[in-house]
């Protein structure tokens, strides 16, 4: 099986779609590859993720809308050579922006509770920026989702501890120097697979602790979410 | 004539002295509550600051004894006997803002779960139930047989010991020290380091940091799988001689160093030129997979 046809069985082997005879080739590929390997990881994150989120929160509508439209624009768009694993990953961390989107609204959401007009939502066109990582969309859409968590962050930072902010900042600051090497690195070599691997997950770091200090009760007082 | 005015000097100290520490005394309330709870039953518990131990005891209730600095700070248990819920909050300002430290003792099987701001969680103790504590600034050690343990925080550093058969754990400054886990562990950190001593051989294992250092001891199941990846931390993995796994080593810009039985040490350095640096080998039969990324970071493999 090559490395095409295994990826787009994915999806029905995380369904359990496959026969078994299929689902052995797919595995059997998997074993023994790993670029496929790393894909169908990504895919298996972006599902638990998924699957953590807590059900009684609803993403807008207009989210998902936004999503399929980048997702079906990028699947027209011509694809490069050697842009398969790019396009996945792109693929995958799209999904796993709308799920960290959907996540990070429903945080919001429940934070704000009593003031919904606060409620702000991802933002739904991110500016593009000139580097090659970043034209791919996912890394966008992190960046978006991100950048929307630190507006949050500076709102509510006068009614947070301000260890706590520091803290905050600090790590930030460490993953943002992280994300420039590893930007300037992929600028060099666009294809490396790995260092897309490191900044997509530099960003989600980013927006993991985000969405931690979105959930903090306010120093002065007030719930917890 | 000297002395009677030292000691009247030392009276009139004295005296101010005890006058000083009587308001404090007062201030310091304590309470306790006793209620039921079944065996497999859940306890939660939320504070904004101060500390937090629990332990298991054979008794099927919750002891909670609250001790108070916070004026106006009262205690809340409720629920049933299958969930207690236990807060603290200070009736003068409409918040959990009140500042206590609770020291708990509920059914060994039963499962824990804490929120806390400014606090220390420590839970020992507890064995077959499921621990979960999400902190900002607070330490939090768990020590026990549980069967899972998911701990988040901010800033605090998470230790967690015990046979465990899966822990979650991430903290943004904090640093992580797991040992024993059994069959699965998630360990995450931004500028602290990860170390995680396996129990017994893992079905999974993901380790990540970004400025930290990500170290592992341990071995995997047959068909078990370590993934480890990293910024600027060096990444250190050591398994034992008998291990059977197929590696995969990339580095940008960090050096590797392979030390197992039956492979080339040379062989990151046999790598096409230019920056970046990968490996991929078997040690022994090759059943499980160990895939190790870094930007700069150092990556070491021992089998030993």
């Amino acid at each position: 099986m090559t490395c095409e046809e295994t990826l787009a069985r994915l999806d029905d082997l995380l369904d359990g779609a496959l026969t078994a005879e299929e689902s052995a080739a797919v595995r059997a590929h998997l074993a023994g590859c790993a670029a496929c390997a790393a894909e169908h990881r990504g895919l298996v994150r972006v599902l638990r993720a998924a699957a953590e989120l807590p059900r009684e929160i609803e993403p807008p509508a207009e989210l998902w809308a936004t999503i399929r439209k980048r997702i079906d624009a990028g699947a027209r768009a011509p694809v490069a050579q050697s842009s398969r694993t790019y396009r996945n990953w792109a693929l995958a961390a799209t999904a796993a922006a709308a799920v960290l989107g959907a996540a990070l609204i429903g945080v919001v959401v429940r934070d704000a509770g009593r003031a919904p007009a606060e409620v702000a939502t991802v933002p739904a066109e991110p500016a593009a920026s000139p580097t090659p990582a970043s034209a791919v969309p996912a890394y966008d859409e992190l960046a978006a989702v991100r950048d929307h968590l630190l507006g949050e962050l500076e709102r509510r930072e006068s009614q947070l501890d301000p260890d706590t902010v520091r803290e905050v900042r600090e790590n930030l600051a460490i993953m943002d120097r992280a994300a420039d090497d590893i930007r300037a690195a992929l600028d060099r070599e666009p294809e490396n697979g790995s260092l897309q691997k490191l900044l997509l997950a530099s960003y989600r770091k980013q927006v993991d602790l985000l969405r931690i200090v979105a959930r903090l009760p306010h120093e002065a007082g007030g719930e917890r979410s | 004539m000297r002395t009677r005015i030292d000691r009247r000097i030392v009276s009139i100290v004295a005296v101010l002295l005890a006058a000083a520490a009587l308001p404090a005394a007062a201030q310091a309330r304590k309470t306790e509550r006793t209620v039921p709870l079944d065996p497999r039953g859940q306890v939660f518990v939320e504070l904004f600051q101060g500390s937090v131990v629990a332990h298991g005891w054979t008794k099927d209730e919750v002891r909670v004894v609250a001790s108070f600095t916070t004026p106006g700070a009262e205690l809340t248990v409720d629920g049933s006997t299958h969930e207690v819920s236990i807060e603290v909050e200070d009736a003068h300002r409409a918040g959990p803002v009140a500042h206590a430290d609770l020291e708990i003792w509920m059914p060994v099987g039963a499962s824990f779960d804490g929120e806390g701001v400014k606090v220390d969680f420590a839970v020992d103790g507890l064995a077959g139930g499921d621990v979960e504590i999400e902190a900002v600034s607070g330490r939090v050690t768990v020590k026990g047989d549980v069967r899972v343990a998911r701990v988040e925080a901010v800033s605090g550093n998470i230790d967690v010991a015990g046979a465990i058969e899966r822990v979650e754990a991430s903290s943004a400054s904090g640093s992580l020290n797991i040992q024993g886990v059994r069959v699965e562990v998630s360990a995450e950190s931004v500028s602290g380091s990860v170390e995680v001593r396996a129990g017994a051989p893992l079905r999974e294992a993901a380790l990540a940091s970004v400025s930290g250092n990500v170290r592992f001891q341990g071995d995997l199941e047959p068909r078990g799988q370590l993934t480890a990846e990293s910024v600027s931390g060096d990444i250190d993995i050591t398994l034992p001689k008998s291990a059977s796994a197929t590696a995969h080593l990339e580095t940008f810009s960090g050096g590797l160093r392979i030390d197992a039985p039956g492979v080339d040490p040379r062989i990151g350095e046999t790598d096409e030129p230019g920056p970046g640096r990968s490996a991929r080998f078997a040690i022994g039969s090759g059943s499980a997979r160990i895939d190790l990324e870094s930007f700069s970071g150092g990556i070491a493999l021992r089998a030993r």
